[in-house]
């Protein structure tokens, strides 16, 4: 199963740290999740950097971008600092 | 002149002799002040080779023409040095209350000279020094000996890190430090304790009510911001753990790899939900993105603050930086925010850099790991952490060969591939792999792997635009625009935060995922040609604060042009005492882990170095050794 590390405030409407499911793209698994916490977490998906393995994908291309059992995907917010 | 008081000081330890020291007001005007005019004047008080630990050496305290006017993220001060760990020219910049201090006690700089026979602190008040005994300071941790001296005073110290010269030991000035580089090993090796000032001068600024107009509006325009007004006063530094996390960037067991799923337990959010007491900020700066923690009274017992009740944590003390979270937490395989906090405690106090000393620790527990040293150091286990910290700053045991650095303990154990620096100085918390700028950045940046000399990752991995961070297309441009900023920043002297309201806030509102922010990263991403022109043109438009509020103090024009050039000539002047030392082209490299292993999916090998490197040399007007052509010294009036 692919894993999700949802932003700090999506975290915090979901209730969890991080979200397990079994599909086989990257579109797939925000449909899946969004069925299972709706509006919240598709709203964050569209507010969000979506890094897959590090790499960070556009919409389109999150769509068709596929997962495996160790893939983990991430949802960012911009940063600063240091 | 706006923003001068117009003396510095010369004092030779060694005589107990204190002179002024004259500073050319052309000179003054060509680098500002900061590090660009005390890397001129380290250039031009120590002959070639000089050993950073020779009598003879020079340390230098600067401000910049900004400093004490009250101008937004303008209390700062620059420490300069030949650096210990490095050979290379080393500087460090610390906020703190000693560089207000200074320019109201009369002085623009101070150049410290020789060694004390005995430990000794310097006292400067109103127009005047003096060399003070300071044999009851000597051993005290850097908390203990700022409560010991006067109140009134602006304060910067030493901890016992810098009295045993610890390679990488810096100097603390309330409780920031100028970490990087080991100047408070330098200062330590004059027995020097302490740098105190206190005055009533007030601080020359010709356009004054145009100034305090500007000031109000810059204020108003850093808290708009979304950065410097929103992620950095909420989160602290520590925001940038999770998207260095996701992004692949965040150091994790001596950088062996770039992401771990335990990132969010060490975050700015779980930090502030959890743990902020209040948000601590320096004197003058609405940012405020200092954590006030809540800690351990008895971190010398080794007990975390979760483990002792409510009434028993007192203390409030500054809380971890992002860097300090990545080279001491995960770069250690720790994901205990208690423990980092501890640690960061310990840390200050004793006058070390975290970031040296997280890299330093990870890569002796990788080369344990390997078996080419022995020691009970481990990526699971960190009970032993807290006791070697302090087995460092006293150099005993392991301590002592920790206490040298990453690349001293390799030329001892082996483990080159892996130890993780750039002419010495341990990397900061971003594997450039994930940000190939960056790569090029650490490598080429004077002072050795370092993040504040131009933070291109800003603008590859973890801000609000992302350009191709896998991609060395632009890079060289990019990599030279930012580097020239920041040594501009770092002359005037500014915090380096105010960059980032570069990039305007519209752009942290745009969906990562529409084609419109798609079409922008494009578009910078094919801007090689438009940068150029920006490098080569005294470009005499305003595109930050930082130019204005000068142009306002010195009652003159002064452009981003300007600015930038000052930013230029300051690199090239680092770049040029670096060559007199025998620094050469084959030093603006990488570690071969960050060159060769591959920490992504898709991506064969590491950062594309050799592809950006040359183009770079010759943006920057440097031959293809990587010296600078007796054209872009003439251009830059760079004397040799």
């Amino acid at each position: 199963m692919a894993t999700l590390i949802p932003s700090y405030e999506l975290s915090q409407k979901i209730g969890l740290d991080r979200v397990e499911i079994d599909a086989s793209t990257v579109g797939e698994f925000i449909e899946l999740a969004t069925q299972r916490f709706g509006e919240p977490f598709w709203a964050a998906t569209r507010n969000s950097t979506i890094a897959v393995n590090g790499r960070a994908i556009a919409l389109l291309e999150a769509k068709r971008t596929t997962l495996d059992g160790d893939s983990v995907i991430w949802l960012l917010k911009p940063s600063g600092g240091g | 002149m706006g923003g001068y008081m117009g003396r510095s000081l010369d004092i030779d330890l060694s005589s107990g002799t204190i002179s002024d020291l004259p500073i050319p007001p052309d000179e003054l005007r060509l680098y500002l002040g900061g590090k660009g005019l005390a890397t001129r004047l380290l250039y031009d008080h120590t002959p070639p080779g000089l050993d950073p630990f020779d009598e003879k050496m020079v340390l230098i305290f600067s401000t910049g023409p900004v400093t004490g006017t009250a101008a937004p993220q303008s209390n700062r001060f620059v420490v300069t040095t030949k650096s210990p760990l490095t050979g290379a020219v080393g500087n460090s910049t610390c906020g703190g209350n000693f560089a207000t201090k200074l320019k109201k006690a009369g002085f623009d700089l101070v150049l410290i000279r020789g060694r004390a026979k005995k430990p000794v602190y310097v006292e400067i008040t109103d127009g005047k020094a003096e060399i003070k005994d300071a044999k009851k300071l000597w051993g005290l941790g850097t908390r203990a000996t700022q409560a010991a001296l006067p109140k009134r005073y602006g304060k910067a110290v030493i901890g016992p890190a810098g009295e045993n010269k610890v390679r990488f030991a810096g100097v603390v000035s309330e409780e920031r430090i100028a970490g990087r580089c080991g100047t408070g090993a330098v200062m330590g090796s004059k027995n020097l304790k302490a740098i105190i000032a206190d005055g009533r001068n007030k601080v020359p600024i010709v356009e004054k009510e145009a100034f305090k107009a500007f000031q109000k509006e810059n204020t108003k325009f850093l808290l708009d911001h979304p950065m410097t007004g929103g992620t950095l006063p909420e989160l602290g530094t520590a925001n940038i753990v999770r998207t260095a996390a996701g992004r692949g960037v965040l150091p994790v067991r001596n950088f062996s790899e770039g992401t771990d799923l335990r990132a969010p337990q060490i975050s700015g959010e779980k930090m502030a939900a959890e743990d902020l007491v209040k948000q601590v900020g320096c004197l003058a700066c609405p940012i405020i993105c200092g954590r006030g923690l809540e800690l351990i009274e008895e971190a010398e017992e080794g007990k975390a603050a979760r483990d002792k009740p409510k009434g028993r944590r007192k203390n409030v003390t500054k809380g971890p930086e992002y860097e300090t979270i990545g080279l001491m937490g995960s770069n250690l395989g720790c994901f205990d925010l208690q423990k980092i906090y501890e640690w960061n405690h310990i840390l200050d106090d004793l006058g070390m850099d975290s970031i040296s000393c997280g890299g330093a620790i990870g890569f002796a527990t990788e080369l344990t790991k390997k078996g080419l040293l022995k020691s009970d150091l481990s990526f699971d286990e960190h009970d032993g952490i807290t006791e070697l910290l302090d087995d460092i700053a006293h150099r005993r045991g392991l301590g002592d060969d920790l206490a040298d650095g990453v690349k001293r303990m390799a030329d001892k154990y082996g483990g080159h591939d892996y130890a993780i620096h750039v002419k010495g100085l341990e990397l900061p918390a971003y594997d450039p792999r994930g940000c190939v700028g960056q790569g090029l950045e650490y490598a080429t940046t004077n002072r050795g792997g370092c993040h504040v000399q131009g933070a291109t990752m800003y603008l590859e991995a973890i801000g609000p635009i992302s350009i191709h961070p896998h991609s060395p297309k632009a890079k060289p441009q990019l990599v030279m625009l930012q580097q020239d900023i920041a040594a501009a920043v770092c002359c005037s002297v500014f915090c380096v935060f105010g960059t980032y309201t570069i990039i305007p806030g519209i752009a942290h509102k745009l969906n990562p995922q529409s084609f419109g922010y798609k079409a922008l990263t494009d578009v910078l991403h094919n801007a090689g040609p438009i940068l150029n022109l920006v490098l080569k043109t005294k470009a005499p438009v305003a595109m930050n604060h930082f130019e204005k509020f000068i142009g306002l103090i010195f009652g003159e024009k002064f452009t981003m042009g300007d600015w930038v050039e000052a930013g230029e000539r300051a690199f090239n002047m680092e770049r040029v005492y670096n060559l007199r030392e025998g620094f050469t082209a084959d030093d603006d490299t990488l570690p071969k882990r960050m060159l060769e292993e591959s920490i992504f999916d898709g991506i064969e090998g590491g950062v594309p170095l050799a592809q950006m490197l040359p183009k770079y040399y010759k943006l920057r007007g440097w031959d293809v050794r990587g010296v600078p052509t007796r054209k872009t010294l003439k251009r830059l009036s760079i004397r040799t």
